[in-house]
């Protein structure tokens, strides 16, 4: 017995090892931005599991609590930080 | 009447039974039982009926499932009948009772138990007995050689046979004649047995294992189980005696002899079977046992599929157990909080079963949560007894694994009472209960490092606060064990691992989960360095405290490095277990299936292998009885893949006040983030 | 209402296919045609599936009934009342069960009289050529990048053995 869905975990981990691939492809500029989000992809998918249904609702929740917590810290610093994500 | 062994026999059931004596006796009792079917519509199968009724005592009757009463018949026949009326109805009749052991239901009919004189006993950890042991042991693998020059008897005192195998053979059936022993203790006694009766057979002896002559026979299989293939060697049973195979016993290994006699006593089986079950299997039989002496039926097909559902909702409700993943990095006074046998005390507390899921907290209390309470309660006072009494530790192994696995076969396609929407029901309260959990952890001030399932690690100043609150807000038990200090090791991408992590007791004493001292593969020689390590580890009470172990902990890891090449390669031998004979892509363990193959040895998908790595780069292995010598180069990554798990501790920790580690080997200052 | 597994390949209501083909292919039949959201459709796999994941999220229409028996399998068929049944095979199910080859087999070819009735795996099967035996049609779709390498001389078909069609059937090939 186990489960039929593929784990939602094991997906976003996936997920982000494909779009791992992408930051190379950009412009210098673009590349770190690029490549910090694709760590934070993962950065919540044990908790995402919980709401989410499949793999990218996960990263992209997990991707936007990063850049909230980023927005939000800006707004509390009042000084603008580099880059996206904290 | 203390039952030692049960089985059908000659139209009934013989019970080998101890008395206050000592004498054991066997009393057969006549029995033929029926098996129940119902039709959907009976009018359309009616010559049928008149058949049967006419052939084997076949009569209408009402019985009782756990659904509620079925009208149907009652048919006094066997399993060919029931199969050939399933075939005729084309599958539309539901039958009940066929593959029930017979012994069992005798048993369970009769309110009689295995291992105890009276039905009142069935759940008290006590097992007085006054059974005569002996343990035998024959030199050799039997996987590997089939000679029996060199046995080992033990009862009482040890006598050493050895020469002659003829001789040695002779001297071996004499002694357990003469002893007439009620349990025997033998490693491997499964293999043993056939190649002793073969050997005997042509030595003109009798194999004198059973005290009436008769064995009983299972099959050899592989079968999945958790994720893995495992295997079941065929056995020889004897009637009448408890044979004990104590190197493949999963029962035996993990609760001794207390814990075979506490499985066969819940199960109502025969010691001898009840040790070569696993603990699915036990539950499930467990399970039947209950049913059947409540007067339920226990199907004989798993024929009703869950409830139709929208694929949006099936996506939500397919989950398991709640995850909260760790951040990577060493934490001080920690508290683990677990839920004691969470899965089925959810089962127990909100009524989830069967035939009460659509709507269990208005149904009445249903098949699992009644059958299942005594067990739970069971293992809760002993786990509490385990405490200040270790002599109950093998039963309470029992119980645990029991336990453990009775949410499984909610959801297993064979389980006679599961159904995967009440899988699906336990998961889901699961995660709302850790849930909660954390959250009452954080109102109360509390930082959750890490959850897992039914297990939450917190750091704050009033853990016994928090446990009465969670405690209480989920009607579940919980215990809280306190670390002084705790090490949760990342993956490879430097995210925090889920279930590898090791922690210091206030009793100096380190647990540890997911490494290489805690993994069935790894070599002996690995295992003693890390075991080593932690205990130099557990003289530290703090993170401060363990700076100050840093160079004896680095010692033994250069110590073990340097003494590898001369290491014995018995202390090198990697076991495992197989789950396939052929590989797709060239590796060690396809490598070591050749060799046991060359060697002429049978193996099959589940069966555990142990073998020594003689160059790993042109895959070259031996089977651990033949090795000479073995990779030095293959076994120190290994040697520092295990020591890597441990300087991690001193390496990358998080630490208040961010005071630095200084690792001269590893050339890095580690700081706090 | 139909499915198009290929350009030209259709499959319609009142008929029982048995199809074998790669699970992108499939999985692009099932996700690239919205109208199969307005019929009722019932979606049967074991426990473990292997499209199940890859279904579009707009697709939450669909029922699903998982059965972990041979003897739930037939339950299930004999009970649904959908116009669309699609089974993805798992042979797992027939473990010890081959008794139930040809109930299964007629209960789809039963159901495929009024209902459209799919029959899929990723590749043939003892057990399910052995349902396949019932079916209106087989259709058997080659991934486009196995070609030579998996299957050697052209017109040999590997694992095919026993899956022979009576008369009545017609098998199709598609690459």
């Amino acid at each position: 017995m186990g489960r039929s869905f593929a784990s939602i975990r094991q997906g976003v981990k996936g997920l982000s090892e494909h779009w791992a691939r992408v930051p190379h492809a950009l412009r210098p500029e673009d590349r770190a931005p690029a490549e910090h989000l694709v760590a934070i992809t993962k950065r919540h998918s044990s908790a995402a599991f919980f709401g989410c249904d499949d793999p990218l609702e996960a990263a992209v929740f997990s991707s936007l609590v990063e850049i909230a917590r980023h927005h939000e810290k800006i707004t509390r610093d009042g000084e603008e930080a580099p880059g996206v994500g904290p | 009447m203390w039952v030692l062994d049960s089985a059908y026999r000659s139209g009934g059931v013989d019970l080998w039974g101890k008395e206050g004596s000592g004498r054991v006796q066997r009393v057969h009792h006549e029995y033929n039982p029926p098996f129940f079917f119902c039709l959907p519509d009976p009018d359309a199968y009616h010559e049928m009926t008149e058949a049967l009724e006419e052939a084997y005592r076949a009569e209408p009757c009402t019985f009782a499932t756990i659904f509620g009463e079925c009208e149907g018949f009652r048919v006094f026949a066997g399993r060919p009948v029931a199969e050939a009326i399933e075939q005729q109805t084309g599958f539309a009749a539901q039958l009940f009772n066929v593959d029930v052991r017979r012994d069992q239901r005798f048993m369970a009919e009769e309110g009689i138990i295995p291992c105890s004189t009276e039905m009142r006993t069935r759940f008290s950890p006590e097992i007085p007995h006054n059974l005569e042991i002996m343990e035998i042991r024959i030199a050799g693998d039997p996987s590997l050689s089939r000679t029996c020059t060199e046995i080992s008897v033990v009862h009482g005192r040890t006598e050493r046979l050895f020469g002659d195998e003829r001789e040695v053979l002779s001297d071996l059936f004499s002694l357990v004649s003469a002893y007439d022993p009620d349990v025997v203790l033998m490693a491997h006694a499964d293999r043993w047995m056939t190649i002793l009766q073969e050997k005997g057979r042509r030595a003109g002896f009798t194999l004198p294992f059973s005290r009436n002559g008769k064995y009983r026979t299972m099959g050899s299989r592989s079968y999945w189980s958790y994720g893995r293939v495992e295997h079941k060697n065929a056995a020889l049973i004897p009637d009448g005696r408890i044979l004990i195979d104590t190197e493949e016993s999963f029962v035996y290994n993990e609760g001794g002899l207390g814990g075979v006699l506490m499985a066969a006593r819940l199960s109502g089986l025969s010691p001898s079977l009840a040790s070569r079950l696993t603990p699915g299997t036990l539950i499930s039989s467990y399970e039947t046992y209950e049913a059947v002496r409540r007067g339920i039926a226990v199907p004989f097909r798993k024929s009703d599929a869950e409830a139709l559902r929208k694929l949006a909702s099936l996506r939500t409700g397919d989950r398991g157990g709640m995850m909260f993943q760790p951040e990577p990095g060493i934490f001080e006074d920690v508290d683990e909080i677990d839920f004691t046998s969470m899965y089925p005390s959810i089962i127990v507390r909100a009524n989830l079963s069967p035939e009460t899921i659509a709507d269990p907290e208005t149904a009445e209390r249903g098949f699992l949560p009644i059958a299942l309470e005594p067990l739970l309660n069971m293992r809760i006072a002993i786990k509490q007894q385990k405490k200040t009494d270790p002599s109950v530790a093998g039963i309470d192994a029992i119980l645990k694994w029991m336990l453990v696995t009775c949410f499984g076969y909610t959801g297993y396609k064979n389980a006679k009472f599961g159904r995967i929407e009440v899988h699906e029901a336990i998961t889901a309260r699961s995660r709302e209960i850790l849930l909660q959990a954390k959250a009452a952890a954080d109102e109360m001030g509390f930082t959750v490092l890490h959850g897992n399932v039914d297990c939450l690690w917190v750091q704050g100043p009033r853990a016994p606060a928090l446990q009465e609150r969670i405690t209480r807000q989920s009607g579940l038990l919980t215990e809280v064990e306190h670390l002084d200090w705790i090490v949760f090791l990342p993956q490879n991408d430097g995210s925090g691992a889920y279930t590898r992590y090791y922690g210091r007791h206030p009793d100096g004493s380190v647990k540890v989960r997911g490494i290489a001292a805690r993994r069935h593969d790894t070599p002996e020689y690995i295992r003693k360095m890390q075991a080593e390590m932690f205990a130099v580890m557990g003289r530290a009470g703090s993170i401060a405290e363990l700076e100050g172990v840093w160079d004896d902990v680095h010692r033994i890891y250069r110590d073990a490095a340097a003494r590898l090449p001369s290491a014995p390669v018995q202390e090198m031998v990697i076991s495992r277990r197989i789950s396939r004979l052929k590989y797709a892509h060239r590796c060690i363990e396809g490598a070591a299936v050749v060799a046991y193959r060359q060697r002429g040895t049978d193996i099959a998908p589940g069966m555990k292998i142990r073998y020594v790595v003689r160059d790993a780069r042109t895959y070259q292995v031996d089977p651990a009885g033949d090795a000479e010598n073995f990779d030095i180069p293959y076994y120190r990554q290994l040697l520092e893949k295990a020591w890597k798990e441990v300087a991690y501790a001193f390496t990358a920790g998080r630490e208040p006040g961010n005071r630095p580690f200084i690792c001269p080997d590893y050339g890095q200052v580690a700081t706090g983030p | 209402m139909l499915i198009e597994l290929s350009r030209g390949v259709t499959i319609h209501p009142g008929s029982f296919t048995a199809v074998i083909a790669p699970e992108r292919r499939i999985l692009l039949a099932l996700n690239g045609n919205k109208d199969l959201q307005r019929f009722l459709f019932l979606y049967v796999s074991g426990n473990y599936s292997r499209l199940l994941t890859g279904i579009s999220r707009t697709s939450g229409n669909f029922e699903v009934r998982r059965p972990f028996t041979a003897d739930q399998l037939l339950s299930v068929i004999n009970e649904s009342g959908h116009t669309i049944l699609f089974v993805e095979h798992d042979p797992t199910l027939f473990d010890g069960a081959e008794r139930l080859y040809e109930p299964v087999a007629s209960a789809l070819k039963q159901a495929g009289r009024e209902a459209l009735v799919l029959l899929w795996a990723p590749a043939n099967d003892r057990s399910f050529a052995a349902l396949a035996r019932r079916a209106d049609r087989i259709i058997e779709i080659i991934a486009e990048d196995t070609g030579p390498k998996g299957y050697g001389l052209p017109g040999r078909r590997p694992g095919r053995a026993g899956s022979g069609a009576p008369g009545a059937q017609r098998t199709l090939e598609v690459s």
